[in-house]
């Protein structure tokens, strides 16, 4: 059984359409990573799949079930972790564990005190959620979310505006879910993170226009050529560089600008005349590797001028 | 805990975190009611009243006696009219009375001494309440001793009254008892907590964002919307009884009525404002916009509902708002209950509409608490 299947699934906001006619299928135990830049429709996605959000036409079925027909039937067998988290400031760690928990017809003692082990609450079970850290509220709303043993777990941007450590914990957390069975459908823009994924969508503008495994979402670039030329941001040359036929993405990197152009032997020789009329050295420009982010650029650029 | 429960008890638990609110539920009513059932008796105590006494006789001084123990006015003795025109020009005097030089005179021949009243109209309703109390000056204690006692029993009774006050200020107050205001101040110092907390209840979900999270769980609507509405009731009872306490110790409401009917009155009273209220909270985005509809709901609760202007005196057009007004069948009620102590047949059509808005309302707020959008 596939744990996320869709038809055609479409949601329209007045004129506009959030969610475009996605057709998805996410088996169980993956933890599949839905990317796609602000506003491309990764939250009314989520707000489909987990019952809140009636889609305006197709169809989507999660863990087996109707999610257009049985909502609720849906919200009790999985978990959401909202953007904002939903949880109770004023409430303690123990508090809002508990008052969720409950909500799913009982919470478990046993349940609670593991998850508040496993996830090094044990010293701040009585703490006000609002004193807690940004990456301590994300795991409280974590458990939350899970103290109801959910076996597919929707998480938007769990870790926006988390620091690179802390995202690296809490990733270790997610595979510690996966390891239980757990499948996860994750939200981000983080690159790096896309990286981690089992398989990742890219959706923009509503649409779906990628999905496949990190290696897979790369390969979209095979038939590119990527170059990295160095140099620190120079808006002359960024307007050379879009001005040349063939390239389709540009980002600068630090000291770095990657630039992926449709593949052309000629392609090499355009950039380098670009670079030294804005008086950079010919050796600046060599060829890269395809990065997730090149992928990511490139998508959006193609949707964007489409 | 069931889901319904857990809603109970996480709402109790915001209520208690938030120190200024509890300070808000329960000083608040009490101190309006105090500030409301006096601003409407307003006794005239201390009241300050210069006398010019042009007269100095035994009967003077019996005047001004009476005017300190029965009146409770505070008697400042002053020299001449001019230093009494200056006192109540500055407001250190509401009342000026000048005793004529005539007075003994008069009094002793049977004949009628005229005292002259100058009144600060400049407040009219502190005014009203002053000549009232000045009215003690024709009362009947005073008058009595003021006949020149003729020792001969079967000397003729006095041909007129002994004391006749023109007034320089004419007013003629027409009085309303205190007793007809309080239970209309008691409801609306609850309706004023109850309304705006349950109000806010349902939007601060929405606004903190954490409604978001609600709707992705397999809460019900109705254990939802019951769940957060029953600590509201149960502190809003409480409220209620602290109130109508307080209007007992502190202004002698009476209870003419059976007590279970009016236990009966104010749960329902009680529960028609939370269903109300949660109604308004249903149709707001922000706390601000809520409470902006509260107070839109309050003020005319307050004006058209009988408290102050008589329905029957309202414009035929206007006549069917206060239908529509739970305050209106809750004045109606506690008015025969507390000061004519009439039975349940009088107020059961009070109870059917307090018992009706409830519902309807209620089922309103559920209904508008959508889980999938």
């Amino acid at each position: 059984m596939l744990a996320i299947e869709t038809h055609g699934l479409t949601r329209r906001f007045g004129r506009q359409t959030a969610v475009d006619a996605v057709d998805l299928a996410i088996g169980e135990g993956e933890v599949f990573g839905f990317l796609g830049p602000n506003g491309a429709g990764k939250t009314t996605m989520i707000r489909l799949l987990t019952g809140i959000l009636r889609p305006s036409l197709g169809e989507a079925s999660v863990l087996g079930l109707d999610v257009v027909r049985e909502p609720e039937a849906v919200k009790q067998r999985i978990g959401y972790v909202a953007q904002a988290f939903g949880l109770y400031l004023d409430l303690t760690v123990e508090e809002n564990l508990r008052f969720y928990a409950s909500l799913y017809g009982g919470a478990d003692p046993g349940r609670l005190s593991e998850l508040i082990e496993a996830y090094g609450f044990a010293e701040h079970r009585r703490k006000l959620a609002r004193d807690l850290s940004g990456g301590y509220k994300t795991r409280l709303a974590l458990i939350t979310a899970l103290a109801h043993r959910p076996s597919l777990l929707f998480l938007d941007e769990p870790t926006a505006g988390v620091d690179p450590v802390t995202r690296k914990e809490l990733w270790d957390l997610f595979y510690a879910m996966k390891g239980e069975g757990t499948t996860l459908f994750v939200t981000t823009h983080y690159m790096e993170e896309a990286e981690r994924c089992d398989r990742l969508a890219f959706i923009f503008k509503g649409q779906l226009a990628a999905v496949g495994t990190p290696g897979e979402m790369k390969n979209l670039l095979a038939d590119r050529d990527v170059f990295e030329i160095q140099t620190p941001y120079h808006p002359q040359l960024v307007a050379a560089i879009r001005g040349l036929e063939g390239v389709e993405a540009d980002n600068q990197f630090g000291h770095i600008l990657r630039v992926v152009c449709r593949r052309h032997p000629d392609n090499r020789a355009r950039l380098t005349h670009a670079a030294t009329q804005c008086g950079l050295d010919a050796a600046s420009v060599h060829p890269g590797t395809p990065s997730m982010e090149d992928v990511f650029v490139t998508l959006t650029r193609r949707g964007a001028g489409s | 805990m069931t889901p319904l429960r857990a809603v109970v008890w996480k709402e109790f638990l915001h209520i208690v975190r938030e120190r200024r609110l509890l300070g808000f539920i329960f000083g608040a009513p009490v101190l309006l009611l105090v500030l409301f059932g006096y601003a409407l008796r307003l006794k005239v105590e201390n009241l300050p009243m210069a006398v010019l006494d042009l007269d100095k006789s035994i009967f003077s001084l019996q005047i001004l006696d009476t005017l300190r123990s029965e009146g409770g006015f505070r008697v400042l003795e002053v020299a001449s009219e001019e230093d009494m025109r200056r006192m109540l020009h500055t407001g250190e005097a509401r009342l000026g009375l000048i005793v004529p030089a005539d007075l003994a005179d008069r009094l002793t021949r049977n004949e009628t001494a005229t005292l002259r009243l100058l009144v600060d109209g400049s407040m009219p309703t502190l005014a009203m309440m002053a000549m009232y109390g000045a009215g003690v000056l024709t009362g009947d204690e005073l008058t009595a001793n003021l006949y020149f006692a003729d020792p001969d029993k079967d000397a003729p009774p006095p041909r007129a009254p002994p004391i006749r006050v023109d007034r320089e200020i004419l007013f003629n107050p027409e009085l309303r008892d205190t007793d007809f205001f309080l239970p209309g101040i008691i409801g609306i110092v609850i309706m004023q907590v109850t309304l705006i907390l349950a109000s806010i209840s349902i939007v601060r979900e929405r606004e903190q964002r954490t409604m978001e999270q609600l709707m992705a769980t397999p809460v019900s609507r109705s254990a939802f919307v019951v769940g957060k509405l029953i600590p509201y009731a149960v502190i809003s009872a409480v409220d209620f009884a602290v109130v109508i306490g307080a209007g007992h110790l502190l202004f002698d409401l009476p209870f003419a009525g059976p007590p279970a009917l009016i236990v009966v009155l104010a749960v329902l009273y009680i529960l028609s404002l939370l269903a109300l209220g949660a109604f308004i909270s249903s149709y707001s985005q922000t706390q601000p916009q809520a409470v902006f509809l509260a107070i839109f709901v309050l003020l005319p609760s307050v004006l058209l509902s009988g408290f102050v202007f008589p329905i029957e005196a309202m414009p035929e057009w206007l006549q069917p708002v206060p239908q529509f007004i739970p305050m209106t069948y809750y004045l109606d009620a506690i008015r025969a209950l507390t000061l004519k102590g009439t039975g349940f047949g009088i107020v059961a059509k009070d109870f059917a509409a307090l018992g009706a808005f409830g519902l309807v309302f209620t089922i309103g707020a559920i209904l508008r608490f959508k889980k999938t959008g």
